[in-house]
């Protein structure tokens, strides 16, 4: 099992890990629970969020080489592709396995106990981002599941970081005070 | 300490022959650069002109487009089952189970509940409403409760449906205290396994009133036990 390897960034690791097989290992160890919320999030199944978890750190495993630091953070770069296996597995129908099949992965053994822990990621906080309207559900996902900056964000979704910071706020608050009234 | 320490496990696996096959693959390319390199040099010697024999990619040669996506998961042939049908407020409703490839991510096949209504909720809204939820995590879910609540939406009339086990005989609303009607569907079985029930629940809320996401979440299906 890989060490944390606290020192190391994010960006660090990632290119560490063309060579160093552990550093693969620590990386996903910090990125883990991200992705299985972020996939958990969206298809709300947690043996469906864990397989294309998988599948996303075989993607990445095998364009490990492709990663360029000073072109962005490890973590954008990660998310890139987990969105572009959520896309393409949506087009299919099912989840992606090319990248697992090109790195000689087995499919992944999923106990009950492991699927109740992945689900207990999700919550209620996570059924309601469901439920936001479009263009806040986008802003809120982009910025507390998938951890972006603003200014990343507001690119992405042609606005100005001050709307994006706007949209996640009056989604929060309208959450809290909702789940408040459960 | 991971979630998954097995899959933890598998990519460092995979990294580790990853590297050992880079490895060769660069040792080999080594090779094959020095056998090219004297090659090249026997042709400049012998005063050859040829140029690589490598066929060239034609310019402007198309990727292969992708499938578009599909709208909602189709039925498998033959596994169209009707199961239930009811009028609720001069709304005539027909449930229909089914067994599909899938249509958004799943792991294997999903199993569908149709509700189609007539009149339909607008002249141009006729598509039915679906519900559906993986094989593997129906099965589960089915195992831990007796009832599972899958999806919920609509517009003036708001639907709830989901699954329960066969010997569920009745369920009734919680969450909401609006006019509603709870249906639950003959068994079938959409797989190799234990018998289903389909079950939907049909809200009408009260003329004038915002129905908000948190209503529709509030309202769910459970097991009637008197």
């Amino acid at each position: 099992m890989g060490a944390p390897r606290h020192g190391e960034s994010d960006e660090e690791l990632l290119s560490a890990a063309r060579s160093d097989p552990g550093a693969f290992g620590a990386l996903y160890g910090r990125f883990e629970e991200r992705m299985l919320r972020f996939f958990l999030s969206r298809v709300g199944d947690p043996e469906v969020a864990a397989d294309l978890t998988a599948e996303t750190f075989a993607a990445a495993l095998a364009s490990v080489g492709r990663f360029r630091a000073k072109k962005g953070a490890a973590g954008a770069w990660l998310f890139g592709i987990a969105h572009n296996t959520l896309a393409m597995s949506a087009r299919r129908g099912r989840v992606e396995a090319r990248a697992r099949q090109r790195m000689g992965m087995p499919p992944l053994e999923l106990t009950d106990t492991l699927l109740e822990r992945i689900d207990a990621l999700g919550g209620p906080a996570l059924e309601r981002v469901r439920e936001l309207p479009p263009e806040q559900q986008r802003a809120v996902r982009a910025r507390v599941i998938d951890d972006r900056d603003y200014a990343d964000i507001a690119k992405d979704l042609r606005c100005s970081e001050a709307v994006v910071r706007k949209r996640v706020s009056r989604a929060l608050t309208q959450m809290r005070e909702e789940l408040g009234e459960r | 300490m991971t979630l998954i320490p097995d899959l933890e496990r598998e990519l460092v696996a995979a990294a580790d022959r990853r590297r050992s096959l880079r490895g060769r693959t660069r040792r080999a390319a080594a090779v094959g650069v020095a056998v090219a390199a004297a090659a090249a040099l026997a042709l400049v010697t012998f005063g050859s002109t040829d140029e690589g024999s490598a066929p060239k990619r034609a310019a402007g040669e198309q990727r292969q487009s992708s499938p578009a996506p599909p709208r909602f998961p189709a039925p498998m042939r033959g596994s169209l089952v009707r199961l239930a049908s009811f009028d609720f407020r001069g709304v005539h409703y027909r449930l229909s189970g089914y067994r599909s490839r899938g249509g958004y991510p799943s792991r294997g096949d999903v199993i569908c509940a149709q509700i189609r209504q007539s009149p339909p909720v607008a002249p141009d809204k006729t598509r039915p409403s679906v519900t559906c939820s993986g094989e593997h995590s129906l099965r589960r879910g089915l195992r831990r409760d007796s009832v599972l609540n899958v999806g919920g939406g609509g517009g003036e009339r708001l639907l709830v449906s989901g699954f329960a086990r066969a010997e569920v005989a009745e369920v009734a609303v919680v969450g909401t205290d609006w006019r509603s009607r709870p249906v639950l569907t003959r068994p079938w079985r959409p797989w190799d396994g234990p018998r289903i029930r389909a079950f939907t629940i049909v809200v009408v809320p009260p003329r004038g009133v915002d129905v908000t996401p948190t209503d529709r979440l509030r309202i769910r299906a459970v097991e009637a036990v008197y």
